[in-house]
């Protein structure tokens, strides 16, 4: 017994950090861990996590599974926290992969010794040959509805389905060196906001204008770069509408987006504006969809070239709203 | 697929390339989220108070100081500096941001002419106002947040009237006993929105919102009855389209400010539930994708095979066996003239074929039949719309349109005059069969590499074949390919069948339609009354059209052969487990 609680201690820990990080550096790939390692990881984190279950399933819960009932319990609850749970969800090779770990791992756990394994067959036997009413009954029901479900798979798989192509679209790509906006050529790596600009002036650093946030743009006596977040803000609102697509909120949910495909970019979250540096942005507002390389499907983008619309300054200051109303950062260079 | 499917796709992508980082957080999210699964519960439901008195809460000075904090950062935009409704995107908008001075709220648990309950404040900034741009604050802002910046414009921003006003009665309605929907409700429904409480005389018999279209709102601004036929833009609808409570509030309360009466003095509890629930009725029950609180939206438009002759009469039942696939309209505010306000949100899209040719029949709510007439004065006038001719929430000084925005593309907008024609296109893509990959000409008209093949309907009757190359670059080409049948404007909506021939003999200037294929399509729409005429239009983005081929033969005779092969491995199976079983006893 004392035996049993360590290990169902032991594997619970190992099973919450070890699976979830094995998880972890399969989805980056990360550069620390090279493949034999991590498929090790991955499998011995799926072993223990199956042990883990098993033994909350018998012991914990107190319910005396067979274990011909907890190995395919153990693969679907692993099956619905890989497919539900995780977001954004994983593709299809990866999760393939994970459960046939997640199976060799059960059927690991299932002839673990002799008398598991007898365990596991008694009730597969007691099927196939029982002469109780009950393992007739059983036979019957088996034996009836194995061909009836693959008749009914194949018919599945052959009615043909028309789903959506599956086209995968780089969401932000690669940037341009330099680019031409109103005849003057900006260069990406060095260029600056000409409005990121302290009380004396000059350039603030990304990062310092941290104390502008939760000011008020309006107020009589604002600060020079709060009067360019004002005026960058009646650009978004007015002159341009950008809140039309991207929203009030900046959350991508403007009153048109759910029109779209490609939807329009939520800045309000972390991963758009936050991960990109200040030019890049700049780039894509400047020359919009149509500016994109092909793997970003220009021909389907309704973000317009607002150099066409805007002037230079313009462009800027709404990005500096942008990043001040969301409360992001740009990425620095260094 | 929906919004979260479109967020989906980019997620993949972001995978194999940027935010790696991210996407790790949010593997181990997903697992703590597993962990607490079992912990926590569904979130809170919406808060009602009791009917009868109502007494505003006291707020306290450190909440109204956040409140303003977070309203100068996220409200100020629209609602203006001073809540005057008059913030930079009031020129941009047809439901105009809420002016707060007078304490004028729409949507609201109290009596007609009430002010508004904190609750209710407080649920308009969660769920927003669907069909307006008022969107759900709920992912932004926490939720003493939101109650902070409801105390900011309950004691700041409210100028005309105090909430904590001794003369000020607050009375929250009461809903009595709810009257679930039936086939017997909603006749009763239907038999007092004809005639005893007149709501047809603004709504439209289908209750297209085509009724009154001349009223205006306590502004002055020109006001639209609503279209209740889509009621995932029922502003009051809480993120629940298909719940009959909401409307019910809606007839019991008023909407303060608009036309829209009370009808609690004119109608009993029971009655106004039958209202309710034939207003529910009224719209088709579309699953609504939880992101944008809108019909979700599937990408492939599926035209179906028929062995006989194409209907072109839009009462053939053959049309009603398909479903209407619903195709979302956003402005054109990309490329000049831009525009900020379409009256068409949506176009309802059917296709059949047979072996020669295509029928889609399309649909589309407008509550105006347009016909080019300069002489006559628009309905939606967008200077009757825009701030011009409210000098008052017009404080930057900019027009409606973008003329005096400093940009290059300063004064190229075309004035309006007058109306013009009603019209819908479908675009394909010329020669897309040919295009690499998923390459396809530039959604709006196509561009200079790659040409559309555009079929456009106008209300005066003409059918035309576009070839476009871009917005500034579209011409008229000289072939009869498609034709029209029946189109009809009633109550409130165009209902037109185009058709065409699946191939025809111009290959390269129209597009030749396959079977079994994704075609690309791009809908557009116009509304004459609204300004619009060519660039000036309503527009989709790109979906695909799937002819969908006759069922092969192998989905019939193939499961039973898989069938019988596990019946006879069955069998081997059990022959084998016995003979093994008889093996066994023999030898002990």
């Amino acid at each position: 017994m004392l035996l049993r609680r360590r290990w169902g201690v032991l594997s619970f820990v190992v099973a919450v950090l070890g699976l979830p990080a094995s998880v972890w550096a399969a989805g980056g790939g990360a550069g620390w861990i090279n493949a034999g390692t991590f498929a090790l990881v991955v499998a011995l984190g799926s072993f223990l996590a199956v042990i883990f279950l098993a033994w909350l399933i018998k012991v914990k819960l107190g319910i005396p599974l067979p274990k011909i009932v907890q190995g395919p319990l153990i693969w679907l609850a692993a099956y619905i926290v890989l497919r539900k749970f995780l977001y954004p969800p994983i593709p299809f090779t990866l999760l393939a992969m994970y459960m046939g770990i997640i199976t060799i791992a059960i059927l690991l756990y299932i002839s673990l010794d002799e008398s598991s394994f007898d365990e596991f067959k008694h009730p597969l036997s007691a099927m196939l040959h029982g002469t109780r009413p009950p393992h007739k009954l059983s036979r019957y029901v088996t034996f009836t509805a194995v061909p009836l479900l693959l008749a009914f798979g194949t018919y599945d798989k052959l009615l043909p389905k028309f789903a959506e192509p599956i086209e995968l679209r780089t969401v932000h790509p690669a940037p341009p060196a330099s680019i031409n906006v109103h005849n003057k050529i900006v260069t990406l790596q060095t260029a600056e906001s000409p409005f990121r600009v302290g009380e004396d002036g000059k350039y603030l650093k990304v990062g310092d204008e941290g104390k502008y946030h939760g000011q008020n743009p309006f107020a009589e006596n604002a600060p020079q770069f709060l009067k360019n977040v004002r005026e960058g803000g009646q650009v978004f609102f007015g002159t341009a509408g950008c809140f039309l697509c991207h929203g009030d909120n900046l959350d991508g949910k403007g009153p048109f987006a759910y029109a779209f495909n490609p939807i329009p970019a939520n800045f309000a979250d972390p991963g758009t504006i936050a991960q990109l540096q200040e030019t890049f942005v700049f780039w894509r507002v400047s020359k919009g969809g149509p500016g994109v390389p092909r793997e970003t499907f220009p021909w389907a983008s309704a973000m317009p070239p607002w150099e066409k619309h805007l002037t230079t300054d313009e462009i800027w200051k709404v990005i500096l709203f942008e990043y001040w109303h969301t409360g992001f950062f740009p990425r620095s260079w260094d | 697929m929906g919004f979260v499917g479109r967020v989906e796709r980019m997620g993949l992508t972001l995978f194999e390339s940027q935010g790696e980082r991210m996407r790790k957080g949010m593997v181990c999210i997903g697992f703590c989220s597993l962990l607490w699964m079992g912990f926590v519960g569904a979130a809170g439901a919406q808060e009602i108070p009791p009917p009868g008195k109502y007494t505003p809460k006291k707020d306290s000075p450190q909440d109204i100081e956040a409140g303003k904090a977070i309203y100068f950062r996220k409200c100020v935009w629209c609602h203006g500096p001073d809540g005057a409704g008059d913030g930079p995107s009031a020129i941009r908008l047809a439901t105009k941001p809420r002016n707060f001075n007078q304490g004028t709220f729409k949507i609201r648990h109290t009596a007609s002419g009430d002010l508004p309950t904190d609750e209710d404040l407080f649920l308009t900034v969660t769920h927003g106002l669907p069909g307006s741009a008022m969107p759900p604050w709920k992912s932004i802002l926490s939720e003493t947040e939101r109650k902070q910046v409801v105390t900011f414009v309950k004691n700041v921003l409210v100028k005309d009237r105090k909430f904590d006003d001794p003369d000020e009665t607050l009375t929250v309605i009461d809903y009595g006993q709810q009257i679930p929907s039936s086939e017997e409700s909603i006749a009763k429904g239907k038999e007092i929105f004809m005639t005893q409480a007149k709501c047809v005389e603004c709504h439209g018999v289908e209750g297209r919102g085509n009724g009154n279209l001349t009223q205006r709102d306590d502004w002055g601004f020109p006001i639209f009855p609503a279209d209740l036929s889509k009621s995932w833009n029922f502003r009051g609808n809480r993120s629940e389209p298909f719940n009959p409570r909401n409307v019910f509030r809606e007839i019991s309360t008023g909407l303060n400010g608009t036309p829209m009466p009370s009808f609690a003095d004119v109608l009993t509890i029971e009655e106004r539930w039958h209202v309710a629930n034939f207003v529910i009725s009224l719209s088709p029950h579309y699953p609504i994708d939880p992101e944008t609180n809108k019909p979700q939206i599937q990408f492939v438009i599926k035209g179906k095979y028929l062995k006989e002759a194409l209907p072109t009469d839009i009462a053939d039942a053959r049309w009603d066996a398909l479903a209407p696939q619903y195709v979302g309209m956003a402005s054109q505010i990309i490329q000049p003239p831009r525009h900020f306000i379409r009256t068409i949100d949506d176009v309802r899209v059917r296709s059949l074929f047979n072996d020669k040719e295509i029928a889609f029949l399309l649909e589309w709510n407008d509550r105006t039949e347009s016909h080019l007439d300069p002489a006559k004065e628009a309905i939606y006038d967008v200077k009757r719309l825009s701030s011009e001719s409210f000098p008052g929430i017009n404080t930057t000084g900019y027009t409606h349109e973008n003329d005096e925005a400093e940009g290059p593309l300063k004064g190229v907008n075309p004035e309006d005059v007058g109306v013009y024609n009603d019209g819908v296109a479908i675009q394909f893509a010329q020669e897309w069969e040919t295009l690499p990959g998923y390459e396809k000409p530039y959604f709006v008209h196509g561009d200079e590499k790659r040409g559309t093949d555009i079929w456009k309907w106008e209300s005066d009757g003409t059918t035309k074949e576009l070839e476009g190359h871009g917005l500034e670059s579209v011409v008229v080409r000289d072939s009869k390919n498609v034709t029209v049948s029946s189109p009809s404007w009633v109550h409130g909506r165009w209902r037109i069948i185009l058709k065409r021939a699946i191939e025809t003999e111009d290959k390269a200037k129209s597009a030749q339609l396959s079977v079994g294929k994704n075609i690309p399509i791009v809908f557009f729409a116009w509304d004459g009354d609204a300004g619009e005429r060519d660039g000036k239009m309503a527009l989709s983005t790109y979906y695909y059209l799937m002819l969908e081929p006759p069922v092969p033969a192998n989905v019939y005779y193939a499961p039973p052969i898989v069938a019988g092969i596990a019946l006879l491995l069955e069998g081997f199976v059990l022959y084998k487990a016995r003979k093994n079983k008889r093996q066994k006893e023999r030898d002990s």
